[in-house]
């Protein structure tokens, strides 16, 4: 930091235009001083200076559950069917999901790497890794706790299902006899979905109420991977 | 030392790109970085690390890159930098930045980061680990 504070020139930045590719401060400045002045002053971004490896990050579960109701009734206004309605709230999870990944993934990393000595910079390249990884670090981060069960389909190669006794999104919200196949958690289900699709395991993941004694909430999230994606694995690994 | 970063997305667009000293050959750092991208789509399918150094060279300059879980590439292409420890802690400080930038609600995933305050953030990182 102090080679930062001492150094002559403060950094200045231009931003980058992928029209033009990357420029140099010396020769913005230059065009800029032909015509009219530009303050070059870079206006300061909280966005930047935010710590990304706090170590809470808990919300409220009222604030949540009234957000979530929300979205819910919002989406139910605007859709025709239940079957629409599902799928706008996996397309609002997805659009979370391709960006959550990234964020755990660093998190992940950042605290394999302060708290054990080995180097635990990792991506996931396999199906099973890569599932366990959703079964348990997405849900730990999410819902405070890791899902009840992960298993592989019988009768397709392709399918692999998590299973949840008591879902975060459903607990607050019940539904009326007309929707009967309608699940909430079509919400978590499309959050799975973009996570899947940004690290490269195309999939379709949806949500089914599968209810027990116990768990009239409980709910099977069903994820049917891309064939290309098992090929892949075979080619890779040969499994 | 000169150093040219290049951020890919994943149709191979690029998101940000940067070159500092890059003189002799500046006009086809993007050609050589893209031309390593075929090397390091096969690499992260054998490994499951994020940083792969010297996956590839031209003339004295060497390639190394870097995958985010989400399979964006970071390419650097450099010559003469201080060490490889360097280069990893650079791309690791990178991921932190360009999470942050995905976080920001106005920006879709493989859109051109045109920030102002990214750019200044990453000239700073390339001072504080390169002394460029």
């Amino acid at each position: 930091m102090s080679r930062i504070l001492s150094s002559a020139k403060p950094i200045q930045g231009i931003g980058y235009d992928p029209l033009i590719g990357p420029q140099r401060v010396e020769e913005v400045e230059a065009s800029a001083n032909n015509s009219t002045s530009v303050d070059h002053v870079t206006p300061p971004n909280f966005n930047y200076d935010r710590n990304l490896h706090r170590m809470k990050h808990d919300v409220s579960l009222s604030s949540f559950s009234f957000l979530f109701c929300e979205l819910v009734s919002w989406s139910r206004e605007r859709a025709n069917g239940i079957q629409e309605l599902e799928k706008r709230l996996n397309g609002l999870g997805y659009t979370i999901g391709l960006k959550y990944l990234e964020l755990l993934g660093l998190r992940e990393n950042y605290i394999t790497n302060t708290t054990t000595s080995k180097n635990g910079l990792n991506r996931d390249i396999k199906i099973i890794q890569m599932l366990e990884f959703i079964h348990t670090t997405f849900w730990k981060a999410l819902f405070g706790k890791t899902a009840d069960n992960l298993e592989r389909s019988q009768d397709n190669v392709c399918n692999y299902m998590i299973t949840d006794n008591d879902p975060l999104a459903n607990r607050y919200i019940s539904v009326p006899s007309e929707f009967q196949n309608f699940n909430c958690s079509a919400f978590v289900a499309g959050i799975i979905e973009g996570m899947l699709d940004s690290a490269y395991f195309q999939a379709d993941v949806s949500a089914h109420t599968v209810e027990t004694k116990e768990n009239p909430n409980r709910t099977v999230f069903l994820i049917q991977f891309d064939e290309a994606v098992i090929k892949r694995e075979q080619i890779r690994f040969g499994s | 030392m000169s150093l040219y970063l290049a951020l890919i997305g994943t149709r191979d667009n690029p998101l940000y790109e940067m070159e500092i000293k890059m003189d002799p050959i500046r006009d086809f750092c993007p050609f050589i970085v893209h031309s390593a991208l075929d090397i390091i789509e096969d690499l992260q399918w054998k490994t499951n690390q994020l940083y792969f150094k010297n996956i590839d060279n031209y003339d004295n300059y060497s390639i190394s890159g870097y995958v985010t879980p989400g399979n964006i590439k970071f390419m650097i292409l450099y010559q003469n930098l201080r060490s490889d420890e360097a280069i990893r802690q650079f791309f690791g400080e990178l991921n932190d930045l360009y999470v942050k930038t995905l976080l920001s609600p106005f920006y879709t995933i493989n859109e051109a980061i045109r920030s102002k305050a990214f750019d200044q953030k990453v000239r700073m990182l390339s001072r504080k680990y390169f002394n460029l």
